[in-house]
Parts: structure tokens; C-alpha cells; sequence
């Protein structure tokens, strides 16, 4: 996989707009999903996604890694 | 279980592992054996972020805040996408100047700046002090929490303020110091890694870890029903229901201000640069941090919420401060001694781990940056590495109990639940300054300076006066109104905008004075030269050629061990020596004596590296000033080039040296060019270098097919030097090794160097610089090129050495270009032989074929003339027998008897050129038969003797030997024979005699025929040979034959592997002589 350094970019303005306003107060309301408040569904499902994402990346060579 | 005592023994039990685990990994690591340097360690090692603050105080600010506790945790995750790239530069430089803090790091980019370097430190202690202060809180608190136990109270009245010694507070801070000081203090070496230290924050991390997951398990399952459970529950109390989301309050400005001080705060922290930067083994480690630490977040934050939420649902009507010790009152509430213990102990590891790792940073910050800067100032003379480890010990204490004091005078007075984000928002401070470090040339000491004063002073009026205005130390005036009642200045509220978040507020005017400060005064400044080059290193860390820093002027060159002293004054005389042995082994320097300049640079450098590692990078470098100003042996030195540039602002001389370089290049190469002898060559380039550098020796040696190197030219040895000799190629002798390596080698001192120097002149003195440069053809050393100085120790500087070098192959070019112009010479002369030769040939061959062909058109008008004169007469004859019927009878008779007379001759004549045409085309048929040659003769006889006897001719014969057996054809040996005899009786007069001999000689059977007839001229002996040549035609006037006979036999007894000669006398006759091979 190739473009390492453009996919950490991304992902971090990705992270930077999923977890501030306004895309947050979307999620920011007393709903809930199965019992558990979609905001804390939210907010854990999208960390775990980013690390998730991280994961899969750090499996190719990441650029310059000796 | 739940007693003091009891607790206390678990806690020391606990500690105590602590310091077995850092003793047992200190003790591998000095085995070689590295356990820590994994990804896994490291990443555990970064999560000392999550301190008694995240262990406890998450739960209390869920409560607050509902998921406000959240982006602390989410700032690092976020921050982790960006680490390989910031990170790892930052690795990557702490790496190369054996950076040890964060105030190293900037002090160091922004010019070795001493006073950055101190803003910074202090900055940090301020800032962090109150951090440290919390986590001995937490420690104290809980225990009292603790052994309260059966009663479930937070509300510890006056008595949680022991006096010291009963405090359990001092004792943690006391054992703390211990600990810091055996495992973070050993040696004075800030840039090592200590690795038990290390493994000890790894084991402490995964420990809070698994208690805090043990806690949350226990409440979600063991409490309550799930997580669905718990959030039913709290969603049918109105008064808990926001915390589930949708809470009107929530302000989303205070969250992105959150995520951005704890995203700074995760590389800042001195103890995140420690355990990230310093402690860092491997960059690629950093990749598998990059999601494994996130992943410890995500872990420990996955029960802050329903922990809270089942503390609101166990103790109705808590407020955060009791929330705070939620996760240690649940288990206590359900009687869960065992896990109340263990949650007691998770804690302990949080706020220990964060306090030792901490601690550590501040004092090595303040060592390097205020101490020993205040060392140097001073000028010191003495050994002081004893007391600077002492300090850095008593540095730890102090910052420690500097937290202890502030827990115990100001702590309790104001709620520390915002003590860690203020410490977050002071590191942020340095946002800017390090971005600008990592990514921007033009930032300039000056700017960082004016940056982190404007942030530091935003951070102290917006943060930390309200701060000392709860605690009373303020009045509460200056929050209302404003100092002196100006209240656009009033620190809520600065400006007088009033809709701010309260952090939102700090983190946005903090930043917009810092960066503005940092940015404009950074446009407006000039960075030094030194600041210069920093910056490049620096920001070009990863460059393919990295910058190397320029090395400082020094017109005198130091002793190693002056160098040594200076450096043991600081870390240590055993330490010292061991790093200079490891420095003089590996570049083959013998210790005790004065240092070729390369060497000295590098020793400087070394030197600085090292001091750098002990006191920071800023007071090594002004340790290194202090060097030569004062004792020291000192030589002089030459440059060759003059001076050695030291930054941009000697470009123009750096500038001029080049094009002084370039144009001595150029002259040398001209040299080079204009001779195609190797010797004028040599002479040449050997001459020049002499000229413009004044070297007392220079010489050029050359591999000879013998195998040695032999001079082949030379400057400045004594006349009548031996240069016949030469040495042998090996690597004892430096050019030998010069040869064999095919590189350059140098040796700035010969009065330090192992091998002995071979110079071929005996009463010349011995040099003491000498650099010797490979003479290469196509990659293949044939020869040395070397320059030798006698009167001083030469610096032979980068430069000269790359041109040097030039100039050897320049060398090398000329001499194989010679080589292979004397080849193509060589080869062309060869060529021009050859071509001469065949030349020659041809002509020649060409003579033939045009004698040939003369005698060929000769043969054919000859043979036409011979053929037409019968003819002619033929004709001429049988005309008239024709045109004139009326002939009488005899006439016509003796008409005919012509015509059948020339009709004859005309048919011999067709019969002889047949013969000779068969037997030149090789189709002649002979047919060889053993014969007796006297038999042969005496038919030939018989058959002529009519010639002899018709004129006259006494024909005798003689036949010596009984038998001359031969092989050979029989009918042409009588048509030699016939011609023979009949040449003799025509060239013979009546009354003359013929003899013919037959006989053996020498193994040969010959026949003479001999005759006394007119004889032949000598010089026509040859041609009677040669067809139609008719010698002595006057002689009867009228040619008898064509004169094919004699070549035609000669063409037979050749043919049968003899020879036809003939030897005359004028007028005494001829003998014609026939050999042939005897048959046996």
C-alpha cells in the first residue's frame, strides 16, 4: 500500500471534523441505541474505527521505516 | 483487611516490587540483554500520560461533564496520526545531539540558546509542579478514603491534613525520591535510556490498566446488568439524564480546546518527551505506538462513564469531588475489599509512575538549564561531575517536594481538578516555537522567546490568577472588575467578549499572543549563524545529506586529553575515560599526543556530544567556548586553503576558495593534457601542487609489472636519492594501503601513527603530515599520488582532500589516455608494415601477371606467326598448282612436296603447343614404367641417327654402367631425348662430333648430349628454355621448329622429378643435361 503519509493526513483531519462541531452535535442528542446513548456509541465507535484504521495501515512499510 | 497498616504493607510490598523489577532490568540491560526496547514496552510506557488525574478524576469530571472527560484521551489519538511524521523527526535530532528535554530541544534549535533554554525549564516547572502536586493528593486521599472502610465517606474533614510525619503524602514523596534517584539518577547520562525505569512504568501502566478494567467489569456486571442496565436506569433520573447526551451545556468550544491542549500536551508533557523522545529505542516503534497507545486509551476510558453513572445511582446526590473516588467507593459500597485494594494499588501506579517519570524530566531540566548554565557563567575550574550528579539528585527531591508543598500549603484551599489541564495549557505554550523548530527555517530565538513570554504570561493571568484569587491569595476584585478596574483586562474574561468557554477562552488568547509573538518577531529578526545552521539540521534532519553542523573555528589544535579533562569536570573522570577510549580506538588516534585537525574537529564534536548528554546541548556548547581560554598546549597549524568557511556569512570566501580550487583543477588537467608522456605528466601535476602549496615532498608512485611501487616522479627528494628500488604493495606501508583500498589516506601526524612512514631519502627530514590519493585507470589503482609535509603538521581540509583526490584521477586519466596513444601508435606502425608488405606482394604480383601476360600475348603472336608461315606457303603454293594447270609436272611435284613438308611442320608444331597446353593444364597422361634409361637412349639413337649420319656428324656412345634403372614414360623420354639429338645435330657443323653419356651419379641417372657446335652465349643459357625463343637463328637462317622443344622437355623431365640444364662454351659446343631420380 502506497501513500501512507497522505492516508495519516487524512485520517487525522477525518478525525478532527467526525469529533468537533458541528458533525458532533449531530450525534449529540438523548437518543439511545439498544440502551447505551448514541453519543457514547458515537464517539467510542469512531476511535475505534480511526485506531482500527492505523492498524491496517501499519501493516505496510510506512514511509522511510528503516 | 482494609487497615491501615494493612494497606500501608500493601503499598510498600507493591513499591517495593517496583524497585526489584527496575533493579532485575537494570541489571539485564547491563548484560546486554534489552527487554524494553519492544513497541509493546514503549507504547506502555507512553501511557504514564494516564495519571491518578485520568484514574480517578476522569469518573469525577464524567460527572461534571458528562463525555467532557473524553477529549484528553482523544487529543493523543488524534496526535498519534501525525507522530511519524512529528515524532519521529523530533527522535531523530533528540537522537543525533543527545537531546534530553524539551527545553533542550528548543534551547538547542533556536542557537544553543541558554536563556530559551531556561524560560523553557522554568515554564515547565511552573506549570508542572501543581501536577505532581495532585498525584501525592490522590496517593494521601484515597488511602485515608481507603482505611475508612467499613464507612464509605469522602468527607475527610481537617484530618486529611496531617502534620507531615503522619502524612502519607510525605511518605509517598519520600519514596518516590528513592525511587527517582536510584533509577532516573544513577549516572549523569540524561540521553541514555534507563531501562528499568522504563520497564517499571510498563508494568505500572498495565497495572492501572487491569484495575481499572477489573473496576469497571466489576460495576457493570457486578452492580448492575450491563451497560443498558446502567444507562436505563440513569435515563429515568431527569436530573442525571444530560450526562447521556443532548446536555444543553455542553460546550463544544471548551471540547476542541481540550483536544488541542492534550494533543500538545501528549509531546510536550516532560514526561511524554522523556518516555517518547528520550527513551526512545527505535523509530520504528513510534508506527506501533501509533495505534497501540490509542488503543490503551480507548481501553481505559471504556468505563469512565458507566462508573460514574453507577456512583450517581449508588450515591444519590454526589457532587464531583466525591465522584472523583468513585472507582475506589463502588467496591468499597458492595464490600469488595479485594478489588477496593486493588483499585487502591492501580492508582498508586498511576500517580507513582507519573511522579518518578516527571520528576526525572524537571530535574534534569533544571540541571542543564539552570544549574550548569549558572556553573559556566561562573567559570569553573575544578572537578565538578560529583557535584552535578548530587544536584540532579537533590533536583529530583526538590521537585518532588516542591509538589509536596504546594499540595500542603496551597492544595487543599482551591479544588486541584483542574490542576492537570492548567499544567496542559502551560506545555501547550510551546506549541508554536516547536512546530516552527521542526518546520520553519526563518523562526528565530528571538521569536521563540517573544512567543512563549506572550503565551506564558496569557497562561498565568487567564489560568493561574483566578486560580490563587479561589485559593484567597488574590482578591476577588481582580476577577470582577479587573486589575485597577480595567475590565476588558479582567482574566475570565479578557477583552470583555463574554461568551467564551472557559478553556476555550485560555487555549485561544494563549495561542493567538504566542503565535503572533513567535511569528512577527521571528519576521523581523535575523536568525545568528549559528541559529542558521541549527535551524537547517534541524528542519533538514531528513535530508538525504544531512547538514552537518559546521565545525567552530579553531586556529589551535588541543590535546585529547586537555579535551578529556574538560569533559570528566562534568561527568565524571571514569566516564570520560571510557567514552575517550571508545573515541580514540575507533579512529586509531594513540592517546597522549596533539591531533591532526580533522581528528581535533571530531574530537570537539565528540567532546560536545558528550558533555551534551550530562548537561544539555546549549551548556555544552558553552562549556566548549570555555576551551582555550586559558592553560592548553597549543600548536599552530596550517590550513592549505587558508580558512575554513563557517557559515553563509563566509560564502564569498567559501566562494573564492572554490573558484581558486576550480582554476588550479583546470591548470593541472591543462598539464595534464598537453604532454602524451606520462613522466611530463607527473612532472606536471607534481610541479603545480609544489608551486601553490608549498609542499617539502611530493611523489608519484607507480605499480610496475615487477609488482612494487616504484617512484616514477618526484619533488623536493635530495638529489642522488636510490628511487631505483621501490617497496612492495602492502598494506604495511600507508600507500600500500592506499593502493589496496583505492582510497585516499591521511595522516595529519606522523608522530601518532602506528606504520612506519617509508620515505626514500635518507637525509631528508621525516615528514610529519602526508596524504596519499589513489591514481586509478577505469576504477583499477595503478599508483599513489602523495604529498608530504615535513615542517608542520598540515590540517588537510575537506576540500583539499577532494581535490587532491581530483587531481589523482585526473592523473589517472592522462596516463591511460598515454597508454592507449602508444598503443594505437604502436598498432598504426604495425599496420603500416604490413600494408607496406603487402604492398610489395602485390606489385610484384602484378610484374608477373604483366610478364606473364607480355609473354602471353607474346606466346599467341608468336604461335600465330609460327602458324601462319607453313600457311602462308601452304597457301601460296596450292594457289598456283591451282591458278596455273599448265605447271609442269616435276614443278608441281616439288609444289607438293613443299605443302606437305610445311603441312607437317604445321601439325608438329599444333602437336608440340598441344603438349604443352595438356602438360601446363596438368592433363597430360603419363604412363610410368621401370625402364632401363640405356636401352631408352640407344632407341633414341637409332631413330635419329639418320640427322647425324646425313651431315656428317660422328655420333658416339657412351654407357659407363651395365644398367641405369628409372621410372618413367617411355615415349617421352624418347621426345626429350629426339629433341636433344636433333638440336645437337642441327647446331652442329658437318664433321662435328656428338657424344652421348649415360650414366649414375649421386643416386641420379643422367644422360649428357654433347656437342661441338656454335655453342651458347651464357646470358642466353636460361631463355632457350623459355618458349619460342630461337637462339642462334642466324645460324641456319631459317628457324627449325616453333623453339617448343626445349621448354616442353624441360616441362617432362621436371615432371618426372629431374632437371634439363645445359652448360656451353662459345664455339666450343654444348652440353645438354638430362637427370633423373634412380629408381631402386
Amino acid at each position: 500500500m502506497k501513500r501512507v503519509g497522505e492516508k495519516l493526513a487524512l485520517l487525522l483531519g477525518l478525525g478532527v471534523l467526525l469529533l468537533n462541531f458541528p458533525v458532533l452535535a449531530i450525534f449529540n442528542r438523548p437518543v439511545t441505541v439498544a440502551g447505551v446513548p448514541l453519543l457514547y456509541i458515537y464517539l467510542f465507535g469512531v476511535w475505534l474505527a480511526g485506531i482500527a484504521a492505523v492498524f491496517v495501515l501499519a501493516r505496510s512499510r510506512w514511509p522511510d521505516e528503516e | 483487611m482494609l487497615t491501615p497498616w494493612g494497606v500501608a504493607t500493601v503499598a510498600l510490598v507493591y513499591v517495593l516490587g517496583l524497585f526489584a523489577i527496575a533493579y532485575v532490568v537494570d541489571r539485564w540491560a547491563r548484560e546486554g540483554r534489552h527487554p524494553t526496547a519492544s513497541p509493546v514496552v514503549y507504547s506502555l510506557s507512553l501511557a504514564v500520560y494516564c495519571t491518578s488525574w485520568t484514574f480517578y478524576g476522569s469518573v469525577g469530571r464524567a460527572v461534571a461533564s458528562g463525555v467532557g472527560f473524553l477529549p484528553i484521551y482523544l487529543g493523543p489519538t488524534l496526535m498519534a496520526l501525525a507522530w511519524w511524521f512529528v515524532l519521529r523527526k523530533t527522535v531523530r535530532i533528540a537522537r543525533a545531539d543527545r537531546i534530553t528535554s524539551i527545553a533542550d530541544f528548543l534551547g538547542s534549535r533556536y542557537g544553543q540558546s541558554t536563556l530559551l533554554g531556561a524560560v523553557v525549564a522554568v515554564i515547565t516547572v511552573v506549570g508542572i509542579t501543581p501536577y505532581i502536586a495532585l498525584q501525592l493528593k490522590a496517593i494521601s486521599q484515597t488511602f485515608e478514603v481507603l482505611v475508612r472502610y467499613p464507612a464509605v465517606t469522602v468527607d475527610l474533614g481537617s484530618s486529611a491534613l496531617r502534620p507531615f510525619y503522619a502524612d502519607t503524602a510525605f511518605a509517598a514523596a519520600v519514596v518516590l525520591t528513592v525511587f527517582g534517584i536510584m533509577f532516573g539518577a544513577r549516572d549523569l547520562d540524561s540521553s541514555r535510556r534507563h531501562e528499568g525505569l522504563v520497564a517499571t512504568i510498563a508494568f505500572e501502566s498495565l497495572v492501572k490498566l487491569l484495575a481499572f478494567l477489573a473496576v469497571g467489569g466489576f460495576v457493570t456486571w457486578g452492580l448492575f446488568g450491563g451497560l443498558a442496565d446502567i444507562f436505563g436506569r440513569v435515563a429515568q433520573r431527569p436530573e442525571y439524564a444530560r450526562m447521556l447526551g443532548g446536555d444543553p451545556a455542553f460546550s463544544y468550544g471548551d471540547w476542541a480546546a481540550l483536544t488541542w491542549l492534550s494533543m500538545m500536551a501528549i509531546l510536550f508533557l516532560p514526561r511524554q518527551f522523556h518516555m517518547a523522545v528520550v527513551a526512545n529505542t527505535r523509530e520504528s516503534h513510534i508506527k506501533t505506538a501509533s495505534w497501540m497507545f490509542p488503543v490503551y486509551l480507548l481501553l481505559i476510558n471504556l468505563f469512565v462513564l458507566p462508573i460514574a453513572l453507577a456512583g450517581l445511582l449508588v450515591f444519590p446526590g454526589a457532587g464531583p469531588v466525591a465522584a472523583d473516588y468513585f472507582v475506589l467507593t463502588l467496591p468499597m459500597a458492595a464490600h469488595a475489599q479485594g478489588l477496593a485494594l486493588f483499585a487502591f494499588i492501580g492508582g498508586i501506579s498511576a500517580a507513582t509512575g507519573m511522579v518518578i517519570v516527571e520528576s526525572i524530566a524537571l530535574s534534569t531540566m533544571i540541571l542543564n538549564n539552570l544549574v550548569v548554565p549558572w556553573f559556566v557563567r561562573r567559570g569553573m575550574t575544578r572537578d565538578v561531575s560529583g557535584l552535578l550528579i548530587n544536584s540532579k539528585r537533590l533536583a529530583i527531591a526538590v521537585t518532588i517536594f516542591l509538589g509536596y508543598a504546594y499540595y500542603h500549603f496551597i492544595g487543599e484551599s482551591y479544588t486541584l481538578v483542574n490542576i492537570g489541564l492548567i499544567s496542559f495549557a502551560a506545555v501547550a505554550q510551546f506549541a508554536p516555537a516547536f512546530f516552527g523548530a521542526l518546520y520553519w527555517r526563518r523562526a528565530t530565538r528571538a521569536g521563540a522567546l517573544a512567543g512563549l513570554a506572550a503565551g506564558f504570561l496569557v497562561w498565568a493571568w487567564t489560568l493561574l490568577v483566578p486560580a490563587f484569587v479561589r485559593s484567597g491569595w488574590l482578591p476577588g476584585s481582580l476577577l470582577a472588575a479587573g486589575p485597577a478596574g480595567l475590565g476588558w483586562l479582567r482574566p475570565e474574561q479578557l477583552f470583555g467578549v463574554p461568551e467564551m468557554g472557559f478553556w476555550t477562552h485560555t487555549v485561544f488568547w494563549s495561542l493567538a499572543f504566542n503565535v503572533a509573538a513567535f511569528t512577527l518577531v521571528s519576521l523581523y529578526t535575523r536568525p545568528s549563524a549559528l541559529e542558521a545552521a541549527q535551524a537547517e539540521r534541524f528542519v533538514g534532519v531528513f535530508a538525504p545529506e544531512p547538514a552537518r553542523r559546521p565545525a567552530p573555528v579553531r586556529r589551535e589544535a588541543l590535546a585529547a586529553e586537555d579535551v578529556e579533562a574538560l569533559v570528566a569536570k562534568f561527568v565524571g573522570r571514569e566516564k570520560a575515560r571510557a567514552a575517550f577510549q571508545d573515541f580514540t580506538e575507533a579512529r586509531r588516534i594513540t592517546a597522549g599526543g596533539p591531533l591532526g585537525e580533522s581528528d581535533h574537529r571530531d574530537l570537539l564534536q565528540f567532546a560536545e556530544r558528550t558533555l551534551s548528554g550530562a548537561v544539555g546541548t546549549a551548556s555544552a556548547q558553552a562549556i566548549m567556548e570555555t576551551l582555550g581560554q586559558g592553560e592548553g598546549r597549543f600548536e599552530a597549524i596550517f590550513d592549505l586553503f587558508g580558512t575554513v568557511s563557517r557559515s553563509l556569512e563566509q560564502s564569498r570566501e567559501d566562494l573564492q576558495r572554490r573558484v581558486r580550487e576550480l582554476s588550479l583543477l583546470n591548470e593541472a588537467t591543462r598539464r595534464i593534457a598537453s604532454t602524451l608522456d606520462p613522466r611530463e605528466m607527473m612532472d606536471g601535476v607534481i610541479q603545480l601542487l609544489h608551486r601553490e602549496f608549498e609542499f617539502d615532498v611530493l611523489t608519484v608512485r607507480l605499480h610496475d609489472p615487477g609488482g612494487r611501487l616504484r617512484i616514477m616522479s618526484q619533488v623536493g627528494l635530495p638529489e642522488g636519492a636510490d628511487l631505483s628500488g621501490g617497496d612492495p604493495v602492502s598494506p604495511d606501508t600507508y600507500f600500500g594501503e592506499c593502493l589496496l583500498d583505492n582510497r585516499v589516506i591521511v595522516v595529519e601526524d606522523a608522530t601518532l601513527i602506528r606504520k612506519p612512514v617509508v620515505f626514500p631519502a635518507a637525509g631528508a627530514p621525516a615528514p610529519r603530515s602526508f596524504v596519499h590519493a589513489p591514481i586509478a585507470v577505469e576504477e583499477r589503482p595503478v599508483g599513489v599520488l602523495s604529498a608530504y609535509s615535513s615542517t608542520g603538521r598540515v590540517y588537510f581540509s575537506p576540500e583539499f582532500l577532494q581535490f587532491f583526490r581530483t587531481l589523482a584521477v585526473q592523473l589517472g586519466l592522462g596516463i591511460r589516455n598515454a597508454q592507449l596513444y602508444r598503443e594505437l601508435g604502436d598498432l598504426s606502425r604495425e599496420l603500416e608494415r604490413k600494408v607496406r608488405q603487402r604492398t610489395a606482394e602485390l606489385e610484384e604480383a602484378n610484374r608477373r601477371l604483366k610478364e606473364l601476360d607480355r609473354l602471353k600475348t607474346d606466346f599467341v603472336s608468336t604461335v600465330s606467326h609460327e602458324l601462319r608461315t607453313p600457311l602462308t606457303s601452304i597457301r601460296s603454293l596450292s594457289e598456283s598448282l591451282l591458278g596455273a594447270p599448265d605447271i609442269p609436272r616435276d614443278r608441281q611435284r616439288q609444289f607438293l612436296a613443299i605443302i606437305s613438308e610445311e603441312s607437317q611442320r604445321l601439325s608438329r608444331l599444333i602437336g608440340q603447343l598441344l603438349d604443352l597446353s595438356r602438360i601446363e593444364a596438368g592433363k597430360m597422361e603419363w604412363r610410368l614404367e621401370p625402364l632401363d634409361l640405356r636401352g631408352v637412349v640407344a632407341t633414341a639413337l637409332e631413330t635419329n641417327r639418320a640427322l647425324f649420319d646425313g651431315k656428317g656428324i660422328a655420333l658416339s656412345f657412351d654407357a659407363r654402367e651395365a644398367r641405369v634403372p628409372v621410372l618413367a614414360d617411355r615415349d617421352k623420354l624418347i621426345q626429350v631425348l629426339t629433341n636433344l639429338l636433333s638440336n645437337a645435330a642441327k647446331f652442329t657443323p658437318s664433321g662435328g662430333r656428338v657424344a652421348v653419356r649415360t650414366f649414375a651419379e649421386n643416386g641420379e641417372a643422367v644422360v649428357e648430349v654433347e656437342d661441338t657446335g656454335v655453342g651458347i652465349p651464357p646470358d642466353q643459357i636460361e631463355a632457350i628454355f623459355e618458349r619460342f625463343r630461337q637462339v642462334g637463328d642466324t645460324l641456319t637462317g631459317k628457324p627449325e621448329g616453333a623453339g617448343l622443344g626445349l621448354p616442353i622437355s624441360r616441362e617432362i623431365v621436371e615432371h618426372h622429378g629431374g632437371r634439363l640444364t645445359a652448360r656451353s662454351r662459345a664455339d666450343l659446343g654444348s652440353v645438354f643435361r638430362m637427370t633423373l631420380p634412380l629408381a631402386t
